[in-house]
C-alpha cells in the first residue's frame, strides 16, 4: 500500500488532467492523450490540488474518499464541457531529416535517460533534507493527515509551525499522498516530486512542439534539464521547485498564446497560475507579473484579444482570496517575512537601501551561477535581445519577465524583516529558480522564431478543427 | 543610403511599383543577410551552451547515481544532514506514545544554540502525531541541555537520550 497507494493517486491525477484537456478540446484522440500525458499530470495536480485547498478551508478532513470523489466530479464536469468546446488544431512543427534528426533524437534520448536516472535516484536515495521542508512544509502535511484537516486552533497542529500563512496546496497534496500510502510515508514524496518534474519536461515539449522544430526543441530542453539545480531540487521537499515549474510552464503556454491567440492556451495558463498562487506566497506575485507581461507581449505582437491576458489578474486574486479570508477569520497568528505595505513608507525604505544594493548585486550572481544553472539564463537573455527586431513580442515577454522578476525579488529582500545576508543565503538560490526556469523554458520558442526563414506565421483563431 | 534607380516605365503608377520593387528587393536582401547572421549567432550560442553543459555531465551523472539507502537512514537524513544527534529522535519516538503531548525545555548545557534550535524544530516534525504544547499541559518533557529538576515537576520515569538530552514522563 505504501508504494502502490500513491501510484493510484497519480493515476487519478492523470485521469483528471486528461479529462480537463478533453474538456478544453486539446485532447480528442488516444494519440493526443498519450502525447499530452505530462501536461495532463500537471494540470490534474493543479486542479485537484486547488480543489483540495478549498475543501480543507471548508473543514474537510481529507479522508481517502474525498480526493477520489473530487477528482471524479471534476473530471465529469470537464468531460461534459468537452461536448460543447470544439477541438484544438493539433499543430506540429515539421519533422527532421539527416543531421538535424540525429541531433533531435540524440538529445531526446539523453534527456529521457537522464530523467529516468533522476527518477531512480529520487525513489531509492533522496531524502527531504531541506530546513524549511521539515521545519514547516512536511509538518503541515503530517498535521493535515494525522489531525484530519487544518484545525488551526489545535495546539501543535497545522498552524503551529513557521509560516502558517503560506498557501497550503503542497501540504494538502503531500497529506493526500500519505492518505493513499496509508501512513505518513515521507519517503514516498521525492518520487512524487520527480513525477512532477518529468511531467513538466513532457508538458513543455508537447506545448512547444506546435511551433518549435525537434532539432531545436530537444537540445534546448536538454540544456535546461541538465542544469545541476534542476536535478538537485527534485525531492528536497521545498515548494519552490514546483512553483518554478508551474510558472515556467504557464509562461510557455502564455508565450504560445501570444503567437496563436488560442483561448484554450490562456485557460491552461490560468490553471497553472492558480496552482502556482496556491503553492507559495511568491506565486501570486509571479502570476500577476506573467499576466501583465503576456498582455503587453500580445499587444506588441498585434492582433485582437491581447487584453484577455489581463483576465488572469482577477482569476489568480480570486483564487487565493478564500485562503486569506480563512487566515483572517480563524485568527491565525503569523509574522510575515515581509509586508508589501512597507513599500509605501519612504523612510523605512531609505533606512534599508543597503539591503537593496546587496540584493541587486547578489541575485544575478546566483541566477548566473554556472554551478547552479550553467548557461541557461545567459542563453535566454542573448536570444531575447536578438529577438527584439525579429519577434519583439517574445523579446518583451522574456526580458520583461526577467527584469520585473529580478526587481520584484530585490524589493522583497529590501523590505524583508530577516537579516539580509541570512535571508539571501537561505533562499536566493531557490527563489531565482522561477526566473531561470521560466527563461530556459521560453528559450526553444524564441530560438525557433529566430531560426525561421521569414517572419513566423501566427495562427490567430485557428482553433476549430474537429476530429484531430 | 543609395537606392537602385527605378526602371523607367510608361506610366507613373508602374514607375511607382518599380521603385517599390527596387527598395523591397534591397530590403529583402538586407533582411536575408540579417537573418542569416542571427541564425549563425543562435547556432553559435547553442553550441557554446551545449559544450559548457557537456563539461558538467560527468558530475551530473555521479550526483544522480541511484544508491539503495535503507529506509531508516533516509528517514533520519534531515538530522544527519545537519550533524544532529539522532538518538534523541529515536528515543523520543520510542518512548512517547502517539497522541501524547510534550514540551521542550532547553538550556546552556549540551549542544550549541543552533543545534538546540535545529533539534527542537526537527522534533516537532519527527514526533507528529505527538503534539508539542506548553509545559503546563504536556504529558512529557523533552530536555535538550535543560535541567529537569529545576522545573519543579514530578516524573514517573526519566530516559537519557544522549549527551545532555533527556525525556521525562510527568506524574499527574
Amino acid at each position: 500500500m505504501r508504494t502502490a497507494g500513491p501510484l493510484v493517486l497519480d493515476v487519478a491525477l492523470l485521469g483528471l488532467g486528461e479529462a480537463v484537456l478533453v474538456g478544453l478540446g486539446v485532447v480528442r484522440s488516444r494519440g493526443q492523450a498519450l502525447r499530452c500525458i505530462g501536461l495532463a499530470f500537471i494540470v490534474g495536480w493543479c486542479v485537484l490540488g486547488t480543489a483540495l485547498v478549498y475543501v480543507l478551508i471548508l473543514g474537510a478532513s481529507l479522508e481517502l474518499w474525498q480526493p477520489i470523489a473530487l477528482a471524479a466530479a471534476l473530471a465529469a464536469v470537464a468531460l461534459a464541457l468537452g461536448r460543447v468546446i470544439p477541438a484544438q488544431a493539433d499543430l506540429v512543427e515539421r519533422g527532421e531529416r539527416g543531421a538535424a534528426q540525429v541531433i533531435a533524437v540524440s538529445a531526446a534520448a539523453f534527456l529521457v535517460g537522464y530523467l529516468a536516472l533522476l527518477g531512480l535516484h529520487s525513489a531509492l536515495t533522496t531524502s527531504p533534507t531541506g530546513w524549511d521542508t521539515w521545519a514547516f512544509w512536511l509538518p503541515r502535511a503530517k498535521a493535515i493527515y494525522f489531525f484530519h484537516g487544518l484545525h488551526p486552533q489545535l495546539h501543535g497542529g497545522f498552524a503551529s509551525f513557521a509560516h502558517p500563512d503560506y498557501p497550503p496546496l503542497l501540504p494538502a497534496f503531500d497529506a493526500t499522498v500519505f492518505r493513499f500510502a496509508g501512513a505518513a510515508s515521507v519517503l514516498a514524496l521525492p518520487f512524487q516530486d520527480w513525477l512532477l518534474a518529468a511531467a513538466f519536461v513532457a508538458a513543455a515539449a508537447v506545448l512547444l512542439r506546435r511551433r518549435v522544430r525537434p532539432a531545436v526543441l530537444w537540445p534546448a530542453l536538454c540544456l535546461l534539464v541538465l542544469a545541476p539545480q534542476f536535478g538537485a531540487s527534485i525531492g528536497e521537499g521545498y515548494a519552490d521547485p514546483q512553483l518554478a515549474r508551474l510558472v515556467a510552464l504557464a509562461a510557455v503556454c502564455g508565450g504560445v498564446w501570444v503567437l496563436e491567440r488560442d483561448g484554450r492556451l490562456l485557460v491552461l495558463t490560468g490553471i497553472l497560475l492558480v496552482g502556482a498562487s496556491l503553492t507559495k506566497r511568491e506565486g501570486l506575485g509571479l502570476a500577476l507579473m506573467l499576466a501583465v507581461a503576456l498582455a503587453v507581449a500580445a499587444r506588441v505582437e498585434g492582433g485582437r484579444g491581447w487584453s484577455r491576458a489581463l483576465l488572469l489578474v482577477p482569476t489568480v486574486i480570486v483564487a487565493v482570496l478564500p485562503w486569506q479570508v480563512w487566515l483572517h477569520f480563524e485568527h491565525v497568528a503569523y509574522t510575515p517575512d515581509y509586508s508589501l505595505r512597507t513599500l509605501l513608507h519612504p523612510r523605512y525604505l531609505l533606512d534599508r537601501l543597503g539591503r537593496l544594493s546587496t540584493a541587486l548585486e547578489h541575485l544575478p550572481r546566483v541566477a548566473l551561477s554556472f554551478d547552479h544553472w550553467l548557461l541557461v539564463l545567459p542563453l535566454a537573455l542573448l536570444l531575447a535581445v536578438l529577438a527584439i527586431r525579429a519577434r519583439s513580442s517574445l523579446a518583451v515577454l522574456v526580458l520583461g519577465l526577467i527584469g520585473t522578476g529580478y526587481l520584484g525579488l530585490a524589493c522583497v529582500y529590501w523590505i524583508g524583516t530577516l537579516p539580509v545576508t541570512v535571508y539571501m543565503r537561505t533562499s536566493a538560490s531557490r527563489v531565482v529558480a522561477s526566473l531561470v526556469l521560466l527563461a530556459g523554458a521560453l528559450t526553444p520558442l524564441v530560438a525557433s522564431e529566430l531560426l525561421r526563414k521569414g517572419h513566423a506565421p501566427s495562427h490567430p483563431n485557428h482553433d476549430i478543427q474537429d476530429g484531430v | 543610403m543609395r537606392h537602385t534607380p527605378p526602371v523607367r516605365s510608361q506610366d507613373s503608377e508602374t514607375a511607382a511599383l518599380d521603385l517599390n520593387v527596387g527598395v523591397t528587393e534591397r530590403a529583402t536582401q538586407t533582411e536575408r543577410a540579417g537573418r542569416k547572421q542571427t541564425r549563425a549567432v543562435v547556432f553559435a550560442a547553442f553550441t557554446v551552451a551545449a559544450i559548457a553543459t557537456l563539461t558538467k555531465v560527468p558530475h551530473l551523472l555521479r550526483a544522480a547515481e541511484p544508491e539503495r539507502v535503507s529506509t531508516s537512514k533516509r528517514a533520519l537524513a534531515p538530522a544527519t544532514f545537519y550533524g544532529l544527534d539522532t538518538r534523541l529522535l529515536k528515543s523520543a519516538a520510542r518512548e512517547i506514545p502517539p497522541g501524547a503531548t510534550y514540551a521542550v525545555v532547553s538550556g546552556g548545557a549540551g549542544p550549541s544554540r543552533f543545534v538546540r534550535i535545529a533539534e527542537k524544530t526537527l522534533l516537532d516534525y519527527w514526533l507528529l502525531p505527538r503534539r508539542r504544547t506548553n509545559l503546563r499541559s504536556s504529558q512529557w518533557i523533552v530536555s535538550i541541555g535543560g535541567d529537569l529538576q529545576s522545573l519543579g515537576l514530578r516524573y514517573t520515569h526519566v530516559v537519557r537520550a544522549g549527551d545532555g538530552m533527556e525525556l521525562a514522563h510527568r506524574l499527574r
